[in-house]
C-alpha cells in the first residue's frame, strides 16, 4: 500500500472521503450498495478513521446477515458494545424484521382481535417496517449521545425506502384514523367484552405516534448538514447500474450523496502473465472510465484496490481505512 | 322582436343539431380555437406536445446507447429522460385539470343556450300565444288541449307549439341525415367510381 497522497487534477473533488471527516456536523452516514461490494469493509473502515476525529462513534449494522462481528472478530448484539482496541468506537447490530417481530408479538399478547387487524393494516403500508426499525434504532441512540453513527445497511437498495412514502403514510394513516373514529365506538361496542384494555383509542394514540416518528425521522435524514449517503460499488455493469438509479433514488429522498468508493479494484504486477487478471482489468477500466465521466463533478470517488487477503480483523480495517483518506497509488502498469 | 313562432322552430333545431352533432366533438373542436389562443393553457399544450416529441426521442437515443458501452452517455440520457418524463406527467395533469374545466364550463353554456334558453323562453311565453287558430276549426275540448297549460284559449300555446316542432323533427331529422350521408361517399371516394358516373356526380354537386 502506498503512502504517497496523488491529486489529481483531472478530479475537481478529492478523491477521498476526507470531506466527511471535516465535517463535523454529520450525525448520520449510511454506507450502501449491492451485496458483496465491501459494504461493511468499506463502514468499519469509515468508521475507524471518523474515531481518529470525533469525540465517539457507533457502527450499526442493519444488515440481517450480520458481518460486523466478522470483520472485527468480535462478537456483536443487540447493544453498543466497545471495539476491541479502540477507545471511541462503539458497534452493535440489530435486525430490522427482528424489532418488528417484537412488535408484532407484543400486540398478539394483548388479545385484542381489533387491535391486531389494525397493526396488520398498519405493516402493510410499504416501508413502515424499516421506518419503525429506524425510529427504534435513532430512540435509543439519541439516548447515548454518539457523535457520529455510521450505518452498514442491508443490501436491499430499499433501506431508505420508506422516506419516499411519508405523504403516503400520512394519507394511509389518517385514512385509518379516519376509519376508527368512525366505527371504533361501533367496534369498541361489540368488542368490548373480549378486547384488551384501551381498544381502539390505544391503537389510534399508537399510530399518530408512529406517523410523529417517522416525520421526524424523515426530516433529519433529509438535512444534507446532519446526514450523508456513500455509495459503494465495484466497477462492474450490474453494480454501476444498481449505483446510478440508487443516487437517482436517493435524490428523490432528498438524501445527499455526494461520495462513491470504487472497490475490488485490480490492479495486476507489471509483466503479469495472468491472462484473466490483465482482461479483467481491462474491463474493470472501461467502466472506471465511465465512472469518472459520470460522477467526477459531483462525487468524491474512491478507489479502493482487490487486496490480496480477506480485510478482517482491527489491523487489517485500518491499515485499509487509510485508503479511504490516502488515495491509494496503484503500482506501476505494463 | 322575431316572432315568437319562429324564435322557438330556431331555437328547437338548433338544440337538435348541437345534440346530433355531439357534445364531444363541439367541445373538441371549442378547445382547439381556445388553445390556439394566446393563454396559459394554449402554452401549456404546446409545452406538453413538445415535451412529448422530446421524450420519444430521447427513449429512442437510450435504445440506441449501449449500457454496458457508454455506461456515462447511457446513464446520463437516462437521468434527462426521467427528469422529463415527470415533467411530462405534470404538465398532463395540469392540461387535463384545464380541460375537464373547460369542458365543465363549456357544458353549461350549452345547456343554457339550449334546453336552458328553451325552457327560460316557454316559461316566460307561457301566457302568451304563438298563433290564433281560426273559431270553430277544431271541437273545444281540442282548443282547451292546444292551449294548453296557460295559453288563451283559441291560441296554440308555446309549450304545445315546442312539442309539434320536436316531433316534426324527430321524423324529419333522420331523413336529411340519410340524405346528406348517401351524398357524403361521393365528395369522398373512397372505391373507385365507373369514370362515367363520377363526372355526372360532380356536375351535380
Amino acid at each position: 500500500m502506498s503512502s504517497t497522497f496523488v491529486d489529481s487534477d483531472l478530479d475537481p473533488l478529492e478523491p477521498t472521503l476526507q470531506s466527511i471527516l471535516d465535517q463535523k456536523s454529520l450525525r448520520w452516514i449510511f454506507v450502501g450498495g449491492k451485496g458483496g461490494v465491501g459494504k461493511t469493509t468499506t463502514s468499519c473502515s469509515l468508521a475507524i478513521q471518523l474515531a481518529k476525529v470525533r469525540e465517539s462513534v457507533l457502527l450499526i449494522s442493519t444488515d440481517p446477515a450480520h458481518n460486523l462481528s466478522d470483520a472485527f472478530n468480535q462478537k456483536f448484539g443487540k447493544e453498543a458494545r466497545k471495539v476491541e482496541g479502540f477507545e471511541n468506537l462503539s458497534a452493535m447490530e440489530i435486525d430490522p424484521n427482528g424489532s418488528m417481530q417484537e412488535l408484532i408479538e407484543g400486540a398478539e399478547g394483548s388479545q385484542n382481535p381489533l387491535g391486531n387487524m389494525m397493526q396488520d393494516l398498519a405493516f402493510t403500508i410499504p416501508g413502515v417496517d424499516e421506518a419503525m426499525s429506524f425510529a427504534e434504532v435513532l430512540k435509543q441512540v439519541k439516548s447515548l449521545s454518539y457523535s457520529t453513527i455510521v450505518f452498514d445497511t442491508a443490501p436491499t437498495g430499499h433501506t431508505l425506502r420508506f422516506l419516499q412514502f411519508p405523504a403516503v403514510l400520512e394519507k394511509a394513516l389518517s385514512k385509518i384514523s379516519q376509519l376508527s373514529g368512525k366505527f371504533g365506538p361501533m367496534l369498541n361496542g361489540i368488542l368490548g367484552a373480549q378486547g384488551g384494555p384501551g381498544g381502539v383509542d390505544e391503537m389510534m394514540q399508537k399510530m399518530e405516534g408512529m406517523r410523529e416518528v417517522i416525520g421526524e425521522v424523515s426530516k433529519q435524514f433529509k438535512d444534507p448538514d446532519l446526514t450523508t449517503f456513500i455509495c459503494v460499488c465495484i466497477p462492474e455493469f450490474l453494480s454501476l447500474y444498481e449505483t446510478e438509479r440508487m443516487i437517482q433514488e436517493l435524490n428523490n429522498y432528498q438524501i445527499d450523496t455526494h461520495s462513491i468508493v470504487v472497490n475490488q479494484l485490480l490492479f495486476p504486477q507489471k509483466g503479469s502473465t495472468c491472462e484473466q487478471c490483465t482482461a479483467r482489468r481491462r474491463m474493470q477500466k472501461k467502466y472506471l472510465e465511465q465512472i469518472e465521466e459520470l460522477y467526477d463533478e459531483d462525487f468524491n470517488v474512491v478507489k479502493c484496490p482487490l487486496l490480496v487477503e480477506e480485510v478482517r480483523g482491527s489491523d487489517k480495517l485500518r491499515k485499509f481505512s487509510e485508503m479511504l483518506v490516502k488515495a491509494y497509488e496503484p503500482p506501476a502498469e505494463d | 322582436m322575431i316572432s315568437l313562432l319562429i324564435l322557438v322552430v330556431v331555437l328547437t333545431i338548433a338544440t337538435h343539431l348541437v345534440n346530433t352533432l355531439g357534445a364531444t366533438a363541439i367541445s373538441n373542436t371549442l378547445w382547439m380555437i381556445y388553445t390556439s389562443l394566446p393563454t396559459k393553457t394554449s402554452q401549456e399544450v404546446q409545452n406538453q406536445k413538445a415535451l412529448q416529441k422530446e421524450v420519444v426521442k430521447l427513449r429512442a437515443e437510450l435504445r440506441g446507447t449501449s449500457s454496458q458501452d457508454e455506461f456515462a452517455k447511457w446513464a446520463k440520457t437516462r437521468r434527462v429522460l426521467d427528469k422529463k418524463v415527470v415533467d411530462l406527467e405534470k404538465l398532463t395533469g395540469s392540461v387535463n385539470a384545464a380541460r375537464t374545466k373547460f369542458d365543465t364550463q363549456i357544458g353549461f353554456v350549452r345547456w343554457v343556450s339550449t334546453s336552458g334558453a328553451g325552457w327560460a323562453i316557454s316559461l316566460w311565453y307561457r301566457r302568451e300565444p304563438v298563433f290564433w287558430i281560426p273559431e270553430g276549426w277544431v271541437p273545444g275540448y281540442i282548443e282547451w288541449g292546444l292551449s294548453f297549460p296557460k295559453a288563451p284559449i283559441g291560441s296554440v300555446s308555446i309549450q304545445v307549439w315546442t312539442f309539434a316542432i320536436t316531433q316534426v323533427l324527430r321524423v324529419i331529422a333522420p331523413v336529411i341525415e340519410s340524405l346528406i350521408a348517401s351524398v357524403m361517399p361521393t365528395r369522398r371516394p373512397v372505391t373507385p367510381m365507373p369514370a362515367g358516373s363520377g363526372e355526372k356526380d360532380k356536375e351535380e354537386l
